[in-house]
């Protein structure tokens, strides 16, 4: 073999590397990492959902209420469509309208939330806790594993809004911010399948 | 992946960004999911068929979110996003939809019939 033939070594400066894409597509895998921890607990779900694993307590049927849960539908595609406004006033460079919108994308999902709190809290006072049987263990896991990324996507976008106000849109932000609206337009992707694997499933 | 740009805001992943396709998405991904609800709400058809309705309803709501919100695509920007996604998704339906058939087929196939209020007891 020549020496001639093989770069071990590039000198000088290194080959353009795109910080923000890298970034972007490392927290995509790990979305999709997300997703099938979403799948196994479908799967569960799907399994569960049966008179037998009710152990004489609640069905979906009894515990569903599709047009409430369409509400909270309303809320959360509305927080997204919010956020989605949001990177457009990020990619006009006006901070106000990026943190404006930021803000009222998080007051839409914690409406989401306190629905989903109050229909938990409801089974709750009525006797029907996760323990009371295996169908409702999973019914309380799905929808509350999924209320917790909502929750955590609420938190990330008050850090974001007060990154957007207090630094600008530096490179750094830029990424958190793409980041944090592809979290959180994935939790409008989960919800869509537990309204209609739970929600319209249960009501059928 | 592309160069490396100087100012944030010129990348092309925002250059993706767009209130149009963000308002149409959202309204289509809506609009799937209400018109699941009222045939759920109706009793349109026998179960088996509301449910598939749903399912491609559903289908078409995450096509749509997929499309105008994470600007899925072919596009240099978004090429690789949309090959892991592809990648996982049999993974996701597999996995809910294996487990699913299985333990419910052989549920009624191999598991003793117990009175569902009753119990074992005397």
């Amino acid at each position: 073999m020549s020496d001639t033939d093989l770069t071990l070594w590039v000198r000088g400066e290194p080959p353009a590397h795109d910080a923000i894409g890298t970034q972007t597509y490392g927290f995509w895998l790990y979305m999709m990492s997300d997703a099938l921890i979403f799948a196994a607990l479908f799967a569960s779900y799907g399994v569960l959902d049966h008179a037998w694993n009710a152990a004489g307590g609640p069905t979906a049927r009894a515990i569903v209420h599709p047009v409430e849960a369409f509400w909270q539908t309303i809320l959360l595609f509305g927080a997204v469509l919010s956020g989605s406004l949001a990177m457009a006033g990020m990619k006009r460079r006006s901070r106000p309208a990026a943190a404006g919108f930021l803000l009222v994308a998080a007051l839409l999902g914690t409406g989401f939330v306190a629905l989903e709190l109050r229909d938990l809290v409801t089974l709750v006072m009525a006797g029907d806790t996760p323990e009371r049987s295996a169908f409702l263990s999973m019914f309380f896991l799905l929808v509350a594993t999924h209320g917790l990324h909502v929750i955590f996507g609420l938190l990330w976008m008050g850090v974001m809004i007060v990154q957007v106000l207090a630094f600008g849109f530096t490179a750094p932000v830029v990424t958190r911010l793409l980041n944090m609206q592809m979290f959180w337009q994935f939790q409008a992707a989960i919800w869509v399948c537990v309204f209609v694997f739970v929600y319209l499933q249960g009501a059928m | 992946m592309s160069a490396r740009h100087a100012d944030p805001l010129d990348h092309p992943e925002i250059a993706l960004v767009s209130a149009p396709a963000a308002v149409a998405g959202t309204l289509l991904a809506l609009l799937a999911m209400a018109v699941a609800l009222l045939l759920t709400l109706i009793h349109a058809g026998t179960p088996a068929m509301r449910m598939a309705g749903a399912g491609c309803l559903a289908v078409v709501a995450l096509v749509s979110q997929a499309l105008f919100l994470f600007r899925l695509g072919l596009g240099e920007t978004q090429i690789w996003k949309t090959v892991a996604l592809v990648l996982v998704l049999p993974l996701f339906v597999v996995t809910i939809g294996l487990t699913d058939i299985m333990f419910h087929s052989l549920q009624a196939r191999t598991m003793l019939e117990i009175p569902l209020h009753g119990g074992l007891g005397p």
